[in-house]
């Protein structure tokens, strides 16, 4: 084998080296990942109460909204105490009611006696007097700071060089509201929200499994945002596990706001208009993905979850298939492949069919456009150019609009501005026809950053309509398709399973298959628990129906 | 496994993990790995399915253009008995490549013609006795790659842009083929797989709604002609199935298995079947009279069809569209493995220099032939000569492996690591 | 994650990629050219165009194309619609050596380029069609603009009258022609002699070429049967009654109705319908000459009768049968007569059927010479399925 190897390549050496540094490099990722987390200075709790303080909140800079509360454990005359928090990020109610009214209470001066000073008072007041579900503690003021600065509340006594991290977190946040992007109608209503702990909520909810693994990682040297990654331990394949692991701990940047940084560090070619990795605001959404073998990725502080790897097909997949019947849904999906296929070539279509190709419309029509088109001063591209980007303006502007309006003016704006260019002879009557059905398809597509992608697309396919006609968007479908090919989202092929081809997987692509047909999970994923149903055509509950009609009868 | 082996990185991860991936050997099989076809950690293989749309893809370009008239031109109304044979004809060769693919598993013609050719030990030997074999095809394909980019162009300025001159559309093509060859094997064997389909079927449709101005007629008498004409025009229509060549540089990623072998004839009689067809309908739509007469008679075939629903009334010009597709797979496979054959001759670590300077090249062949009457005689020199040659080279290299066990059997044990499981596989 | 990127994009493949970037701009900066681009406005669309003689120019040919006028054509804007009763089209001719002679000339009294992707019409005037069509069709054959589906049409007197009436039932008199002949060929009585299938007869060595045959007067466009064609040249012309004798025998069409006397009593005329099922042809080589007999079967329904005789009984109804079949016999055998002895040309599709199914015969024969003499017999067979409506 190893003879194989060498006539594969006249550079198998060069190949070598580049993986043992690969390796060696891998080893030091972690140890690199902890060194840019750490900007703090990590020193010891000093055993003095103001010396502690001092050190703690000059590690936020003695920010004003770091509140300091001194005080003395069980009440006047106890040993001088104080807790230190972020105002903001606190639950008042759980500092007042459980830290301080139980640190100050007079019980406490029934401390055994063997409890009265230094560690073992320290560790008698975490295990018997603080009433809060969660206690850290901070080895030095590094760690303390960062756990003050997610939400808890650092406590310190004097004469103690410990220091004990509360959790009090309790952030600003919205309810859980059906999301805005990928509405259904039939389908769970609820969204994520911006908290990473309730998003994680939301699916374990949906996911009892024990299996479902939840690795949180911190990104941003600045923001320090919890990234949290979720995958079942036994259906997900470990390699592209490890791989996201990695990924996620490469990126170097200060500050994290939004799932969408992850994505642009993470994802495996970034000249690509076409999303390598998903995003959804369902949690219903993110549990079927889950299940597929899929990994979900939540970032703290963004609705999206990022799912990866992703394929093509899921562009214009919505949870909603699986939810209604079969026949329904196929129909569905062929309408959308139809919506997208024309919001990306409709317009090129018209401007090879009117300035190239006139001989292929039916000669009726052609005169009634060419009458049409007779007041219009300009070439159809430039005409189709005009429109499509009034078009992009409206649609743009009326996500700024505020509020209720904002549709409205899209509507007005669209309608009024169609009809005055058709009146002043500046387009044609079809032209504004295939401006709204382009725009139309395009909203058709259940995946927001799947449709930018072919919304934006269909502008160098414009171009190469009005250079050479339907040659022009042949060469640039073929050059779409060479770059579609050579894709991958965390090594899998984007086009999988119709390339390589997966006649299994082809269940779930343009067709949605019944549920009872549905057996194994999407294999180009390599699963490492290829079936979701234990038995043949999923029998076990047919069995049952059939059952329960018989004893009907 | 397409993902780990897809990405290197990933494929080193999984065997860290204890994945079965590389645990043997350095190209150890992974039980877990079946499906996508790809036999080791770090080394793409074609699936016997993308084996067979590479090939049946390639063979489909620019010969479904003219294939009518020049069948029918020796053999008459048999004409469609010669693209039969022609295929039947084609299989031999390929038949034998996939044998030498499977004896020589992952090894191109370049290693595998060297080893053939030298003493066990002096492998260099055989490097400078097969160099004429190799400059032979790099010849044909430069050839055969601007021949095809220039009929292509001269059919898109003859039906659809008469006034856009031939060097831009021919320009245009060999420049998206240039595209593709940028990128690697893998996205090669994937584009060709996914277009397949997208040629075959527009094609198939074409003859089927053909049928509605057919003239069974203009079929018979079923043996118009003698056995030697039918014979003769079966070696020229042979020429039309050239092409299947490019395996021999996509062999050495080819899975050694019962399945590639069988996926290679069924990539010939893919378009074997598909010729057929077009031949069959061209024949009954214009009689052999009349089929003399046109320079592009699949052409003329859908501009006598119209489209159910008629809401175009024309389809030669969506044909062309798609028959773009067909060319452009012939183009860019011949373009990288003529790239890809270079590269592994000149022992060069990436094909993607040789491709930007065959770029001007391949556009200078294209322009070579003055009109074309010319060019017609070009395609005719080339396909006989490269049919000829490619006919007989691969049974030629079989008969030297036949010849010398003792390079069969240092490559059978290497095959029995990975080759044998992957023949159990199929 | 640089290092990464690095790694995946080696440092060739960066270079290669910016070397290509940099091509295809230049390239697309070298093609806003457009070549090919010429606005849907900017085509002057032909939809049918004539050919005739010229009265005292043997040498030139007149060519006259009919232009539609989009702005009048109603439905095509909103405020459109003929206005003033001026026409939809527009007429225009020219005279010419040779036919891109002539739109040479043409093209010099037009503003926008003439386009042929929409003609659906060539007519022809049949002082021209007797001259010989080749040079005149050369240039339609070569043009890929010009459809094979398109009508050529022989037109008595000019060519140009075809273009001129207006029957005014729709707004393109081409259309009006277009779709009458379509209708007539889905229905079986017009012969489907396209453009395309006109070439096919004119290179074929086993049949005649024919074209068909319309009369044209200011507001009547009538179809009128079929002129036959002697190579390239027009030699005479068949009725249209005439012409489903060879719908029936050659192309397996229906043809049209079959008026006839009922027992040869002209005051007693019986119309049937008619419906091709099936034809069977048997065709030897006896004593230097090729024998042909050819059964038709036809079946229908009673259309009409002028006479109040019960028919609807067995006996009755096979007699009528075969009243039905001898008249059909009758008239093909005269349509035959008239193509062996006067026209010596084969448009009726026999020698086809030898080319075809007795390669041996037709190795032996020259057709051309052979067929006047060939002894053709069409015998018909009718089965009438019902009587309409009425019971009897």
């Amino acid at each position: 084998m190893i003879s194989m190897q060498e006539q594969s390549g006249f550079y198998v050496l060069g190949k070598k080296l580049r993986g043992r540094r690969e390796k060696s490099g891998k080893s030091k990722l972690d140890e690199r990942f902890e060194q840019r987390m750490r900007k703090l200075k990590p020193e010891p709790i000093p055993a003095s109460l103001d010396s502690a303080v001092e050190l703690l909140s000059s590690g936020v800079g003695a920010s004003d909204d770091l509140i300091v509360r001194r005080f003395q454990l069980g009440g006047s005359g106890g040993r001088s105490a104080a807790i230190l928090f972020i105002e903001g990020l606190t639950d008042s109610v759980v500092v007042e009611d459980f830290i301080l009214r139980a640190a100050m209470a007079k019980s406490l001066s029934d401390t055994p006696a063997g409890c009265k000073s230094g560690d073992a008072l320290f560790d008698y007041i975490r295990d018997a007097v603080l009433p809060v579900n969660q206690t850290n503690e901070g080895k030095d003021s590094a760690e303390a700071v960062g756990l003050m600065l997610s939400g808890d509340t650092a406590f310190l006594i004097d004469g103690v060089q410990r220091c004990l991290l509360l959790n009090t977190k309790s952030y600003p946040s919205r309810p859980v509201e059906e999301p805005r992007t990928e509405s259904v109608v039939r389908g769970p209503r609820d969204g994520f929200t911006e908290q990473l702990r309730v998003n994680i909520g939301l699916i374990r909810r949906r996911l009892r499994d024990p299996n479902m693994r939840i690795r949180t990682l911190t990104v941003g040297a600045r923001s320090q945002t919890s990234v949290s990654v979720v995958y079942i331990d036994d259906i997900a394949p470990k390699a592209i596990v490890d791989e996201v692991l990695s990924r996620i701990k490469k990126i170097d940047i200060d500050t994290a706001l939004e799932s969408g940084y992850i994505e642009q560090f993470i994802e495996d070619n970034h000249w690509t208009p076409f999303p390598l990795i998903h995003n959804t605001e369902r949690p219903d959404k993110a549990v079927a993905n889950l299940l597929e073998g899929r990994i979900v990725i939540i970032t703290d502080g963004s609705p999206f979850a990022l799912i990866a790897p992703a394929l093509f097909t899921a562009f214009y997949q919505s949870p909603e298939d699986y939810y209604e019947r079969f026949l329904i849904s196929t129909m569905i999906r062929f309408i959308r492949i139809i919506s997208m296929v024309m919001a990306l070539l409709l317009p090129s279509l018209y401007i090879a069919f009117s300035s190239f190709h006139p001989e292929m419309i039916p000669s009726r029509l052609v005169i009634a456009m060419a009458a049409g088109r007779s007041t219009v001063p300009f070439p159809s591209v430039v005409e189709a150019f005009m429109m499509e980007i009034t078009m992009e303006i409206l649609r743009e502007a009326s996500v700024r609009l505020p509020g209720p309006i904002g549709p409205t003016i899209g509507i007005v704006g669209a309608l009024v501005v169609g009809q005055a260019a058709v009146q002043a002879g500046i387009v044609s009557p079809i032209m504004v026809i295939i401006v709204a059905l382009t725009t139309i398809g395009s909203f058709a597509s259940p995946s927001y950053s799947a449709a930018i992608a072919l919304r934006m697309l269909r502008f160098p396919m414009m171009v190469a309509a009005g250079m050479f006609g339907l040659y022009g968007i042949m060469l640039l479908i073929l050059i779409i398709v060479v770059h579609l090919c050579s894709l991958k989202s965390f090594g899998v092929p984007y086009l999988a399973p119709l390339t390589p081809f997966r006649f299994r997987d082809l269940k779930d692509t343009v067709i949605r298959a019944p549920m009872i047909f549905m057996r194994s999970r999407p294999l180009a994923l390599q699963p490492q628990d290829t079936y979701r149903m234990k038995k043949q055509g999923g029998m076990a509950k047919h069995d049952e129906a059939d059952g329960q009609s018989d004893n009907r009868r | 496994m397409t993902k780990r082996t897809d990405n290197p990185t990933i494929g080193d991860k999984g065997a860290e993990h204890g994945q079965p991936a590389a645990a043997g050997g350095k190209d150890g099989h992974d039980g877990t790995e079946r499906r996508s076809g790809q036999s080791s950690a770090n080394r793409f293989v074609i699936s016997p399915r993308q084996s067979a749309s590479i090939v049946a893809s390639t063979i489909f370009g620019v010969g479904v253009l003219t294939l009518p008239r020049t069948t029918t031109e020796i053999a008459g109304e048999s004409g469609w008995l010669s693209t039969v044979l022609g295929a039947c004809l084609a299989m031999v060769p390929m038949l034998f490549l996939s044998l030498l693919a499977r004896m020589f598993p992952g090894k191109s013609i370049v290693r595998l013609g060297a080893e053939l050719f030298s003493p066990v030990r002096r492998i260099w030997i055989g490097k400078i006795l097969i160099l004429p074999f190799l400059s032979l095809m790099v010849a044909y394909w430069t050839a055969t790659t601007g021949m095809v980019a220039r009929i292509f162009g001269e059919v898109v300025t003859a039906a659809v842009l008469p006034r856009t001159p031939v060097e831009v559309i021919i320009g245009t093509m060999l420049l998206t083929g240039f595209i593709l060859v940028m990128h690697d094997i893998e996205t090669v064997a994937r584009v060709n797989e996914i277009l397949l389909p997208l040629i075959v079927v527009p094609i198939l449709l074409i003859s089927l709604f053909s049928y509605q101005s057919a003239r069974l007629d203009n079929l018979f008498p079923l043996f118009a002609v003698d056995w030697m004409s039918i014979m003769r025009s079966s070696l020229t229509s042979t020429a039309a199935y050239l092409g299947f060549e490019v395996f021999t540089l996509f062999m050495s990623h080819a899975e050694p298995s019962r399945a590639m072998v069988r996926a290679n004839l069924t990539g010939i009689a893919i378009p074997g079947f598909m010729y057929t067809l077009i031949v069959i309908s061209g024949i009954s739509v214009f009689g052999v009279d009349e089929l003399k007469q046109l320079v592009w008679p699949t052409l003329e075939l859908v501009k006598t069809t119209e489209m159910p629903g008629l809401v175009l009334e024309r389809t030669e010009s969506l044909f062309i569209g798609v028959w773009v597709t067909a060319v452009f797979t012939t183009v860019g496979t011949m373009y990288f493995t003529l790239t890809m054959l270079l590269k592994e001759m000149l022992g060069l670590r990436t094909h993607r220099w040789i491709a930007l300077a065959m770029l001007p090249a391949l556009y200078w062949v294209a322009l070579r032939p003055q009109n074309i009457k010319d060019l017609f005689d070009w395609q005719d020199i080339t396909g006989n000569y490269g049919s000829f040659y490619l006919l007989s080279m691969p049974i030629l290299f079989w008969l030297i492996a036949q010849m010398r066990p003792s390079v069969r059997r240092r490559n059978r044990s290497a095959a029995a690591d990975s080759g044998g499981e992957g023949g159990s596989r199929a | 994650m640089m290092v990464r990127a690095a790694r995946r994009r080696p440092y060739n493949r960066c270079l290669l990629r910016i070397v290509a970037g940099v091509l295809s701009a230049l390239l697309c900066l070298a093609l806003a050219g457009c070549w090919d681009r010429r606005e849907i406005e900017e085509r002057t669309s032909v939809v049918a165009v004539a050919i005739d003689a010229v009265p005292d120019r043997p040498d030139m040919i007149r060519l006259s194309v009919q232009i539609p006028i989009p702005l009048k054509i109603a439905g095509s804007t909103g405020t459109g619609g003929s206005s003033g009763g001026d026409s939809p089209v527009k007429v225009l001719s020219s005279d010419g050596i040779t036919v891109l002679d002539a739109i040479r000339k043409l093209q010099t009294q037009l503003n926008q380029e003439l386009f042929y992707g929409h003609t659906r019409v060539i007519a022809i005037g049949e002082a021209v069609a007797r001259k010989g069509l080749n040079e005149v069709l050369d240039p339609f054959r070569r043009n890929p603009q010009i459809r094979r589906l398109l009508w050529p049409i022989i037109v008595e007197g000019e060519g140009r009258q075809l273009l001129e009436a207006n029957p005014g039932l729709e707004q393109i008199p081409t259309v009006y022609i277009m779709s009458l002949v379509e209708n007539g060929v889905k229905e079986g009585y017009i012969p489907d002699m396209n453009l395309g299938n006109f070439f096919i007869d004119l290179s074929s060595n086993c049949h005649q070429p024919f074209m068909l045959r319309f009369s044209a007067r200011k507001e009547e466009i009538a179809y009128k049967g079929i002129a036959l064609f002697r190579e390239d040249k027009m030699i005479g012309s068949l009725d249209v009654q005439e012409t489903w004798a060879i719908e029936r025998v050659r192309y397996r069409e229906n043809g049209g109705p079959i008026i006839f006397p009922y027992e040869g009593d002209s005051s007693r005329m019986v119309s049937l319908s008619s419906e091709f099922v099936g034809q069977s042809s048997r065709i030897r080589y006896n004593n230097g000459r090729v024998e042909a007999r050819i059964h038709i079967q036809l079946e229908g329904a009673l259309l009409e009768k002028t006479f109040d005789d019960m028919l609807f009984k067995s006996g009755r109804i096979t007699l009528l049968e075969q009243n039905a079949a001898d008249y059909l016999a009758a008239k093909t055998r005269q349509v035959i007569e008239k193509l062996q002895k006067r026209y010596r040309a084969d448009v009726i599709g026999i020698g086809g059927k030898i080319r075809a199914f007795h390669p041996g015969i037709w190795r032996r024969i020259n057709w051309q010479s052979e067929f006047p003499e060939a002894d053709i017999v069409v015998t018909y067979s009718y089965k009438l399925r019902n009587t309409g409506m009425e019971m009897d």
